[in-house]
């Protein structure tokens, strides 16, 4: 199948008064019609790097150094920015991590969820109409009268709710979540992975989801991609991924996903050492300095991406065929 | 749904913020007093013409200089004019260039602040530099520079005013702008395909504004002050104009003759400076989310 | 019970003490030692005490009391001349003064006597076009002067020039500086150190903004002054300066007009008012080039709208009354009266019908931003109204009046009426200089343009005939109403007030002060 967005060696650099930091380095992503695919990776791998660079929102200090985007067959990158509001919103949209930032206070739900129609000629009140049956399929109760509300109004899970519905509402090829429960407690995080689900009956896009919880990816996506400082170490079918990691960095990970240990310990695992500076990167793998199985390649260069099977690949010099 | 969730989804009433804020505003009594004095001064401003017992411009220079009488409520001054009336005609100038000067400043202001917060980097150092450069001016100087320029009119006193508090609302748009710009929702609003114009007029102009109207409300009795103290120099609106600065301008000149000259020039000053001071800051309190009160 | 070791008893005498002062305001004209002091109002910050730069008539109050000229104007009622230093001054011929000196009139700071050499330098640095002096023209007609002995010489003219006895000898620009002095100290130009003194006074201290004292020039030979000390205390303020009047600060202060009505019906105990014609002129004029005022309809208009006498009653309280030209009345060529006496609306209206303005025009009247001033444009622009004219009233700083409506670069023409005062020496050649066609770009703003004018101007300050002097300004001041670029409005009047127990000596117009002719009543 024709993928709905293929990214292909893409790096991005912010210019820093501490000089260039390489963000993203030769990055390969592919997302299919109609499939969740997961990315997880500690804070600061560059997951909102590659989501903001998908929306075309990266601060002004970043610039696309390499690599291409490919959205429904159409090259993105380089793009001028009115042609980027069109595909923002229409085809493409997202949910942001905070509920309680991510609305605009002053503004009612109604007008906010009215003015992102914009593009539409439906008159007002069909936008209006439009709005409230979304309102409802994300479950607000009363949503005829819960419309015309201030956002201060709702709670943080309502809040969350209503961000979807309005990212929904135009019906996107592709949605991208970024970290949309981070801000939530447990029993909202669950409500809301579960809305998700519920909505892909609805919503016949692509799902882009970024976390740094394993076990909500578990629970969600067909497909993950693991980063680790800038770079995309791993990719596999979900299962796949949980049952035969193949990146040291990945059972490092899955070793310390606190839902996966099972006996009864004191202290909780965790990663020796720190993530590189990526203003001054090490050669060899990136990985390297904290990788127990790192051997004398690792130090000398960096490993390219080897396959391990069909739809799983990995960028470790363990799996070299060469 | 949790029970926090439930309860907060329960419709409260349907309210209004601006009813709270105006149940705010009239429990403060101070509040109470800002706001009675400006309708007062509004109402006398748009009925002048069946208020005022004489006509303001009427000159009768042998009738000048009279004690207040029942005929003439405040006296004559030194043309015989009558003062009572030109107090009140007083009142609808200072009214009328107060809104015309802090409205045209509130949008220009408004316009370059935004520029500046939402605009390239360039273009924000360069209006930053203006407006520093316009503050750094002392308001008075810049006035006698005009007026020597322009000669002395309202349209002079409108525009030294106007350019001299453009900075001020643009120096506090631009850094709510900047500070809106970096926050979630703008970016939510972006993601979801809004360009620039939509941004700032959908979404940062509406956080902007109340803040804006609240120091604005505060700006207009320094704008009659302005006013006044040109119009009491000399510079301001021209005569025969009748403006409180102006009537008490000549009031000083003759205050040996005729002390109330200066009292009916002042008082409304004083008064209008005060209605007001009071209510733009009962605004500003009632406007104050974190002040949780009724 | 002590305020800062200051008994109860003794504070309570102190208070009285003042309190005792402070009721009989004024009275205490000796005190200080002894001294006898007299306490004058200066109403502007003293900054140039030079014959040639001075620039108010406060300077010329000090400068003549510290020097003196061959003549000086004589106060009292009527304007004339007595001698100074000068024991014998003839005019021999036109052209040729020839003076004698008294002996042994002696310069402070040992700088010898008065000699006919200071006399010479006095006037010829004046004179001298090079120096560039503020009131050069007061000399512009000097040869030179010839010294032809220590204490004798003659002044030579290069033409007639009949001000000399009236605004040149007896004024500021007559006065006698010490030649020596100035060589010694190697300076061009007084500002407020006087060097070297040879009137009754000498300053004591100087203060520019804030006080001037003078005290008895010990040298001083001549008739005692009546008072050991003058202070001049600076007050700018008129309102200010009747308080400090009537609190006995000062013993004699010039007044506003304003007050005059005023003071007029209840005087502040144990005082007295003066109110004197002034020599000045106020006139309503209108430049005659540009816009509707190109017509001489819409000026002869604009002559017959102006009500006058309410003008005067707007601006003066009606204290002042009519002029009938620039010369005021009691000198040579004053005029008996107006060509234009009363308004006319309906002769005016129909002018401005004729010229094409039937329903008037907008234009603005431009005056020095002053109470009486402005008061007088807004009941002139309530005149013009009468007949459609919308004249709006332009406030402006002396200076910025004067940089619009003289420019040469074409600004004048933003205006369309001014109301102007020009102040007044007692020749009629000074009135009617600034009206001549050489000045239009400077101060005559009407653009007023008349060969018979300009020629009369040049021939009349030679003119020995004081008839046809006379009839002459007469004439010009006819051919200036005619252009219709005039409304002649008043002389104005000098007030002033000062204490009863005070005897001033004032010039005839009460503007300026003889301070050694004051005496105590």
């Amino acid at each position: 199948m024709e993928p709905l967005l293929d990214i292909r060696d893409l790096s991005v650099e912010f210019a820093t008064p501490r000089g260039k930091v390489k963000a993203l380095r030769r990055i390969d992503l592919t997302v299919r019609p109609g499939r969740i695919v997961g990315i997880v990776g500690e804070s600061g791998c560059g997951k909102s790097t590659l989501v903001s660079a998908v929306m075309g929102l990266l601060a002004g200090n970043a610039q696309v150094t390499s690599g291409s985007i490919a959205f429904e067959g159409r090259q993105l990158r380089d793009l001028p920015e009115p042609a980027w509001r069109d595909i923002r919103g229409r085809r493409l949209a997202m949910v942001f991590q905070d509920p309680m930032t991510s609305l605009n206070p002053v503004i009612s739900i109604a007008t906010q969820m009215i003015d992102i129609q914009h593009r539409d000629d439906a008159s007002r009140g069909d936008k209006l109409k439009k709005a409230i049956a979304w309102l409802a399929k994300v479950g607000i109760a009363d949503p005829e009268q819960r419309i015309e509300d201030y956002p201060h109004r709702f709670s943080g899970g309502m809040r969350q709710r209503i961000a979807i519905a309005m990212a929904l509402l135009m019906n996107p090829a592709l949605l991208i979540a970024d970290e949309p429960t981070t801000a939530l407690d447990v029993t909202l995080e669950a409500q809301i992975i579960h809305l998700i689900k519920q909505l892909r009956s609805e919503f016949d896009g692509a799902i882009l989801f970024v976390s740094h919880n394993l076990g909500l990816i578990a629970e969600i996506c067909d497909e993950v991609v693991v980063m680790y400082a800038g770079e995309v170490v791993e990719h596999a079918e979900i299962r796949r991924l949980f049952h035969s990691p193949s990146h040291p960095y990945t059972q490092l990970l899955l070793t310390c996903d606190p839902a996966r240990i099972e006996s009864e310990e004191r202290t909780l695992p965790t990663i020796g050492g720190t993530v590189p500076d990526l203003a001054h990167l090490p050669g060899g793998c990136i990985f390297a300095a904290r990788c127990p199985e790192a051997f004398e390649r690792c130090r000398a260069e960096a490993p390219g991406t080897y396959r391990v099977a069909d739809g799983h690949s990995v960028r470790c010099f363990l799996h070299a065929d060469d | 749904m949790t029970t926090a969730d439930a309860a907060l989804a329960t419709p409260l009433p349907a309210e209004r913020a601006w009813l709270i804020v105006v149940r705010r505003l009239l429990a403060d009594p101070l509040g109470t007093l800002g706001l009675t004095i400006v309708v007062l001064l509004v109402i006398s401003a748009l009925s002048a013409d069946w208020l005022a017992t004489h006509d303001p411009f009427e000159l009768a220079p042998r009738q000048r200089m009279q004690d207040p009488s029942p005929d003439h409520w405040l006296g004559t001054d030194q043309l015989g004019r009558d003062v009572f009336s030109r107090v009140i005609y007083g009142g609808r100038i200072a009214l009328w260039v107060s809104l015309t000067a802090v409205s045209l400043s509130l949008f220009g202001g408004l316009v370059l602040g935004m520029l500046a917060g939402y605009g390239p980097r360039w273009l924000d150092n360069a209006l930053v530099l203006l407006f520093d450069s316009v503050r750094s001016f002392p308001t008075i100087m810049f006035a006698l520079a005009m007026v020597t320029l322009l000669g002395p009119s309202l349209g002079t006193i409108i525009t030294v005013i106007v350019v001299a508090s453009i900075p001020v609302y643009g120096r506090i748009v631009r850094i709510q702008t900047l500070s809106l710009k970096e926050t979630e929702f703008v970016l939510a609003e972006r993601a979801l395909g809004a360009g620039p114009i939509r941004v700032l007029f959908s979404h940062i102009l509406p956080n902007v504004i109340g803040p804006l109207l609240i120091l604005a409300s505060m700006e207009i009795p320094v704008v009659i002050t302005i006013e006044a103290g040109l119009s009491f120099l000399g510079l301001g609106v021209r005569p025969p104009t009748p403006t409180w600065g102006s009537i008490l301008q000549e009031g000083y000149q003759y205050i040996r003759d005729t002390p109330w000259l200066v009292i009916a020039g002042g008082l409304p000053l004083i008064l209008t400076t005060l209605g007001f001071t009071f209510l733009g800051e009962a605004l500003r309190d009632a406007f104050d989310p974190k002040l949780n009160r009724p | 019970m002590a305020f800062n070791g200051l008994s109860r008893r003794n504070f309570l005498t102190t208070a009285a003490g003042a309190a005792l002062v402070a009721t009989t305001p004024g009275t205490e004209v000796v005190a200080q030692g002894g001294l006898k002091i007299l306490k004058s109002r200066c109403a502007q910050a003293i900054e140039t005490l030079d014959p040639g730069w001075r620039l108010g008539t406060v300077d010329d109050d000090i400068m003549r009391a510290v020097w003196q000229g061959l003549i000086s104007v004589k106060p009292g009622e009527e304007w004339g001349w007595e001698k100074q230093l000068a024991s014998d001054i003839v005019q021999e011929s036109p052209t040729r003064i020839r003076f004698e000196l008294r002996k042994g009139v002696p310069w402070s700071g040992g700088f010898g006597e008065v000699t006919a050499e200071d006399v010479k330098f006095s006037y010829e640095r004046i004179a001298n076009p090079d120096n560039k002096m503020a009131y050069r023209t007061d000399w512009e007609k000097l040869a030179r002067v010839d010294v032809t002995g220590t204490h004798s010489g003659v002044i030579h003219l290069k033409e007639p020039f009949m001000p000399l006895w009236l605004s040149t000898l007896p004024a500021g620009s007559g006065l006698v500086i010490s030649k020596k002095a100035m060589e010694a100290k190697g300076i061009q130009k007084i500002t407020t150190d006087v060097l070297a003194v040879c009137g009754p006074y000498r300053i004591k201290t100087m203060e520019p903004r804030r006080i001037i004292v003078l005290e008895r020039n010990p040298l001083w030979q001549g008739e005692k002054p009546a008072y050991d000390e003058i202070h001049y205390i600076v007050i700018l303020d008129a309102n200010a300066a009747e308080i400090a009047f009537e609190a006995g600060e000062i013993d004699f202060t010039h007044l506003p007009i304003a007050s005059v009505a005023r003071l007029q019906k209840k005087l502040p105990p144990k005082s007295k008012l003066i109110v004197k014609p002034s020599l000045a002129y106020w006139w309503l004029g209108m430049q005659s080039e540009d816009g509707p005022f190109k017509d001489i309809r819409v000026r002869q208009a604009v002559q017959h709208a102006i009500d006058v006498d309410m003008v005067l009653e707007g601006a003066f309280f009606g204290v002042a009354t009519r002029a009938t030209g620039i010369i005021a009345p009691g000198l040579l060529g004053h005029r008996p009266k107006n060509l234009v006496e009363k308004p006319d609306l309906a002769r005016a209206k129909k002018l401005l019908a004729d010229a094409g303005f039937p329903n008037g025009f907008k234009t603005d009247i431009g005056v020095r931003n002053s109470a009486e001033f402005v008061n007088a444009a807004q009941v002139a622009a309530a005149s013009l109204a009468k007949v459609g004219i919308q004249a709006e009233v332009r406030p402006f700083d002396s200076g910025a009046q004067k940089a619009l409506a003289g420019d040469k670069a074409g600004g004048w023409n933003k205006m369309g009426l001014h109301i102007v005062r020009f102040s007044m020496q007692p020749d009629p050649s000074w009135a009617t200089a600034w009206f001549v066609s050489e000045q239009v770009g400077e101060w005559n703003w009407e653009r007023f343009k008349n060969p018979e004018f300009d020629k009369l101007h040049g021939s009349l300050t030679s003119e020995l005939d004081e008839k046809k002097r006379d009839q002459g300004y007469q004439r010009m001041q006819d051919l200036m109403e005619q252009s219709g670029s005039y409304v002649f409005l008043t002389h104005g009047v000098n007030a002033a007030i000062h204490r009863d127990t005070v005897v001033p000596a004032l010039s005839p117009d009460a503007q300026r002060q003889f301070w050694n002719k004051f005496k105590p009543a």
